[in-house]
């Protein structure tokens, strides 16, 4: 009985794998009866700027972790917006993408099986069938693979730029103002973010980075249009170094890869965040879990800001990047 | 000569196993021989999916999307059989087997057994390592079926087979020209679009392709006559 299960498990995971470009490719080819220039219409309602009506000297994008189902975020992911949004009086924060859906296309709102991921959804938010609520993170999980792979992440990167912009656009964001844009990517967030940064700085031509919140990324043509990336990872969590494993384009032999070539050239920022482990309890957006006489979410919005601040505004910053206790600068050769 | 289909399931597994044995049900043709076929066919199609993002980045529809899978899988049977006449040339005037045609084809055709697991190459990032290797589990089927079906020692299998792919190419460059136009035109027409298939023409579809979300607006020109 248990090895039935297993097999039906094992079965049921390798065909949503084997399914999982069908969204971005389907999208690219037209099938679901959008155009390239539009994302799909149930996306352009749930947008909540977060600071909108300020006065921006920065657009920031957030990209969530794998446990995004939708536009609604999750109590702790909203608090780290909500702490940023204050520490930051003029920075606009967009932070109701959903990055596992080329189509911005929230899991709860899924056609053929959002009735299953609501499900999921609820035992996640209950903490209940943890294995179970899985799923979500399984399935957005695949949709890192599609962006990560050379076949296909480019039409990805595109369907995300394109979501992404409608959104700065509807956010006030104006062409042509060189305002910094700078992605926020959570985990796998990072990945979607890379996908997308061609295209988004080809469009816009401006200035853009990338805070990397333990992010599990391969090594991308989009590292080459970021003007500098944080990669911020924390002693007990051994996600990032999983991606560094996996990738092998992120490995010190491949000397010519785009990861290797931002190290090289110094753009490349790496803060330790201490003890803190990839999510959860003792996670950098854990407000119980303290460290240094900080909790860890306020130290991580900390830590952001100041990144976040000093790209708005340089000239009143320090004079090259922030520093943070421990933090390794890749320096040119 | 008839059997059913757990014989012909036992010939693609001891081919996909590198079993001993699959080359006698082929000797004696008729049924073994159409099974052979069958899951050339079918391996074409599983490796047509597959390779199925360049329908996708062409921006095909899903009708023409179909025909066009169909039509691949053809055009590889037919890739293959021309392969199996290369190593039938070989054999017959390099190695002196008097083996016939169709028993040398099925070989081939029975070779391609692995590449029925062709749609796994879809597989978001495995998908390509995979690829590898189910293109050396072929040839490695399908040398050992030659190898025993045509009593030869490893190394002249090798040869036979190395020598037939060399032959394959060269008549592809050069007489068989018309026969490449025909399957190119047949993709073509099958998928109604003006087909890319090249790694940096696919490249440049997306790059360059409508473009009118990603630009950002552009400021009206003024015209002659004060006309925006």
């Amino acid at each position: 009985m248990i090895g039935v299960l297993i097999a039906v498990l094992v079965f049921a995971a390798l065909l949503s794998l084997l399914l999982s470009p069908i969204e971005a490719l389907g999208w690219w080819a037209g099938w679901y009866g959008e155009g390239l220039e539009h994302p799909h219409e149930q996306s352009v309602g749930p947008y909540r700027p977060i600071g909108k009506g300020k006065h921006p000297r920065q657009f920031v994008v957030y990209l969530d972790g794998i446990a995004k189902v939708g536009a609604p975020n999750y109590d702790d992911v909203q608090g780290l917006l909500d702490g940023l949004s204050e520490a930051l009086p003029d920075t606009v924060i967009l932070g109701d993408l959903m990055p596992y859906s080329v189509r911005n296309v929230s899991l709860l709102e899924e056609p053929l099986l959002g009735r299953f991921w609501r499900r999921m959804f609820q035992f996640k938010v209950e903490g209940r069938h943890t294995l179970l609520a899985f799923s979500i993170n399984i399935r957005n999980l695949y949709q890192v693979l599609v962006a990560a792979d050379p076949r296909y992440g480019r039409v990805y990167g595109r369907g995300e730029a394109q979501i992404i912009l409608t959104s700065l656009l509807q956010a006030g964001y104006e062409p042509g103002s060189r305002v910094p844009i700078t992605i926020v990517g959570y985990s796998g967030g990072v990945q979607i973010g890379l996908a997308a940064a061609p295209f988004l700085k080809r469009a816009l031509d401006a200035p853009m980075a990338m805070v990397s919140l333990a992010g599990v990324m391969a090594s991308e043509a989009g590292l080459n249009v970021l003007d500098r990336v944080y990669h911020l990872v924390g002693s007990s969590d051994p996600f990032p170094g999983l991606g560094h494993a996996l990738f092998p384009g992120r490995w010190a032999i491949m000397r010519n890869s785009y990861w290797n070539r931002l190290k090289r050239t110094g753009r490349l920022v790496e803060v330790p965040m201490g003890p803190m482990t990839h999510n959860g309890a003792g996670g950098y957006l854990d407000h119980d879990a303290m460290f240094d006489g900080e909790n860890h979410q306020a130290r991580t919005i900390q830590v952001i800001a100041g990144i976040l601040r000093d790209i708005a505004m340089p000239e009143a910053g320090r004079a090259d990047v922030p520093e943070f206790p421990g933090e390794r600068h890749t320096r040119p050769a | 000569m008839m059997f059913d289909f757990g014989t012909g399931l036992a010939l693609i597994r001891d081919t996909l196993l590198f079993q001993p044995g699959t080359t006698e049900l082929l000797r004696l043709g008729g049924a073994a021989i159409s099974l052979a076929f069958g899951v050339l066919f079918a391996a074409g199609l599983s490796e047509a999916i597959g390779e199925s993002v360049v329908l996708f980045v062409n921006r095909v529809s899903p009708r023409r999307f179909a025909i066009s899978l169909v039509i691949s899988a053809i055009i590889f049977a037919f890739t293959y059989l021309f392969f199996a006449l290369s190593v039938y040339v070989v054999a017959r005037y390099a190695l002196a087997s008097e083996a016939p045609f169709s028993f040398i084809a099925g070989m081939v055709a029975l070779g391609q057994a692995p590449r029925l697991f062709g749609f796994l190459v879809f597989l978001p990032y495995l998908g390509l390592p995979l690829s590898v290797l189910l293109w050396i589990w072929s040839i490695g089927a399908t040398v050992l079926s030659v190898a025993e079906g045509l009593e030869l020692a490893p190394w002249e299998a090798v040869l036979a087979v190395a020598v037939g792919a060399l032959l394959l190419i060269t008549l592809q460059r050069t007489i068989g020209r018309p026969l490449l136009l025909l399957a190119r035109v047949a993709r073509r027409q099958a998928a109604g679009v003006k087909l890319v298939t090249d790694v940096r023409g696919l490249r440049d579809l997306i790059d360059d392709a409508p473009d009118e979300g990603l630009a950002p607006p552009k400021p009206a020109r003024r015209r002659r006559g004060g006309q925006t």
